[in-house]
């Protein structure tokens, strides 16, 4: 290596996007653990089309006795070790791989950053890498393959997968959805906003009916007005989500704003507690998000 | 705005405001400084906190460990004029001065300070003055989180035992000048009142919740994340109304239950350092973690 070579490699270095070190930091910690036993990256960092505003995507393969532990102290472990704004907010987005997905929002230097992370059964991992494109990093030295399908996990993600999410849930999210939909519009990733501008509306529709009308017999959009609008505080949030429909469809950052105030007021209406457990978290996940 | 007093008022208060020029013109002097920061006393944290000495005993900013001085100004404080004439102008007499950073994520666990033989005899106080802040960071005394907001000089007695956070960030910077008593205090502590609004009651933790709380330091120990598992339950100060030390005790009930000798001894004395000898008697508290 010539001296120019050496000197480009540590500009690189010195410019190396902070997902590497929330990439190193995140792998330190899970590998920790003799039940973690692989790591692999999938998503835009796997297929070298990254960008500074791109999320850190992680399978993270687990012993199968030890999933259902692991996936009960994950929220924990990330919230005491890599500065967690959120409760992680369980994917309803990703691709059913096997396994369970969470989103987890990391304020890292001055700014919040993305990780998912896809908890596998370890014998599903291997299959999950080929059929995502992904990278496997790391494998347990003491990991000697184990056989697909384990009643016990396939019983609890099925489990997972059927709870019905609670407004806390709901609420964070709407702020991971609003999060997503600021990256596509400064990418100007607009039909990718749209979609997920939509989805915000729907999630925000989802808090209104599990906080107001949880024992419906109604799905979706069809009788809200006759489930909510019997009260105030349901009329109030029907005048909301109709705010929220009202918006272009192509959202901008000015229209998210509004959108973001708009769903917070239906928050506080419907779900008090929620908005209260997360007071200055949102408070400071305002800040980051930076809409104005 | 309306007043709290009480028992709260006795160990943290707003002593005065900031003319709002002067501190935007001190401001401007604490962002623009080289961001070094002296990373002490490491296990009363949980990193993030950093700190610069302006006023110490030897004049170098970066001797960061507090004791009694008749204090000179650091270097830096020599580049910093304004802060200087802040300091100047508050005619306090002054032990030590600090700019103290908690960056996002950051706790100073529970604990008293001015524990040492030295400290202990002589009245002295803790003054902050807020440079930067932000809405998650706050201070907390007695099962209440007390934000002091910018603008306002704030007195704080930190021999009660008490814990700072800065749960979501942005990074909180203050000016912390550990004062003795003299007249000048007394004085700047007239106007003494604590604003309802900087304060938030926390939740009370029942056994119930406790047993959660310790049921996932356990699963997280298991899993080999025997730090996490720590930093879970020492976090519970900042969220949940709680007995002197409880977080600590359920720290050693981890290790306890774990069989790790080492651990649990560690954490004996470790909580007898942070919370000195006037911590209450173990066996006044309630047992929550079996």
């Amino acid at each position: 290596m010539n001296a120019t070579d050496t000197a480009l490699e540590a500009l690189a270095a010195a410019n190396r996007p902070e997902q590497f070190t929330i990439m190193e930091q995140t792998m330190r910690l899970l590998t920790a653990s003799p039940a973690v036993t692989h790591l692999a990256v999938r998503g835009s960092f796997a297929a070298g089309t990254s960008d500074r505003l791109s999320d850190v995507d992680l399978v993270v393969g687990v012993r199968e006795p030890e999933y259902a532990m692991f996936t009960a102290a994950h929220d924990a472990l990330i919230a005491a070790r890599l500065g967690q704004l959120l409760p992680a907010w369980p994917d309803t987005i990703v691709p059913d791989l096997g396994g369970l997905g969470f989103v987890h929002l990391l304020v890292h230097r001055h700014m919040l950053y993305q990780l998912d992370l896809y908890l596998a059964p370890a014998g599903r991992v291997e299959r999950i890498v080929a059929a995502t494109r992904g990278r496997l990093m790391y494998t347990a030295p003491d990991h000697t393959g184990a056989p697909e399908g384990h009643p016990q996990v396939e019983t609890f993600i099925a489990a997972a997968r059927q709870s019905p999410p609670t407004c806390t849930e709901l609420l964070v999210e709407v702020l991971v959805l609003t999060w997503l939909i600021r990256k596509r519009i400064v990418r100007g990733q607009q039909f990718m906003a749209y979609k997920e501008a939509h989805q915000l509306t729907t999630a925000t529709r989802a808090l209104a009916r599990t906080a107001l009308s949880p024992h419906t017999a109604y799905l979706g959009w069809y009788h809200l007005e006759t489930d909510l609008g019997a009260t105030p505080i349901g009329r109030a949030c029907l005048a909301d989500l109709a705010e929220l429909a009202a918006e272009p469809a192509l959202p901008t950052l000015q229209s998210l704003e509004r959108m973001l105030a708009t769903v917070l007021t239906l928050a506080r209406r419907a779900a008090p507690e929620a908005v209260e457990q997360l007071a200055t978290a949102i408070d400071a996940y305002r800040h980051y998000l930076d809409l104005r | 705005m309306s007043t709290a007093t009480g028992a709260l008022a006795d160990q943290v208060a707003c002593a005065d405001t900031l003319d709002p020029a002067l501190l935007e013109r001190v401001r401007h002097e604490v962002l623009t400084i080289p961001g070094d920061w002296v990373r002490g006393y490491s296990r009363f944290q949980s990193g993030g906190w950093g700190t610069l000495s302006l006023l110490n005993d030897t004049g170098d900013a970066r001797d960061v460990t507090i004791g009694d001085a008749e204090p000179v100004a650091t270097d830096l404080l020599a580049r910093m004029p304004t802060t200087q004439a802040l300091l100047a102008g508050l005619g306090l007499r002054y032990m030590w001065a600090r700019l103290a950073l908690l960056e996002a994520g950051s706790y100073l666990w529970e604990h008293r300070d001015y524990q040492e033989a030295e400290l202990a005899e002589t009245e002295r106080h803790r003054v902050h003055i807020p440079i930067v802040t932000a809405g998650s960071a706050v201070l907390i005394l007695d099962g209440n989180a007390v934000h002091l907001q910018a603008g306002r000089i704030w007195r704080l007695t930190p021999t009660f035992v008490h814990g700072a956070c800065n749960a979501y960030g942005p990074a909180r910077i203050h000016l912390i000048l550990d004062c003795y008593a003299d007249p000048a205090l007394q004085a700047l502590r007239g106007g003494e009142h604590l604003p309802e609004a900087c304060v938030r009651e926390l939740p009370a933790a029942g056994e119930e919740l406790l047993a959660e709380h310790a049921a996932t330091a356990r699963r997280l120990a298991r899993l080999g994340y025997t730090e996490a598992a720590e930093e879970h339950l020492l976090r519970l100060f900042f969220r949940h109304r709680l007995p002197e030390g409880t977080a600590y005790d359920m720290v050693i009930a981890l290790h306890q239950e774990r069989r790790d000798a080492a651990a649990v001894e560690s954490w004996r004395e470790h909580k007898t350092i942070v919370l000195g000898p006037h911590s209450l008697a173990d066996e006044a508290r309630p047992e929550v973690t079996r």
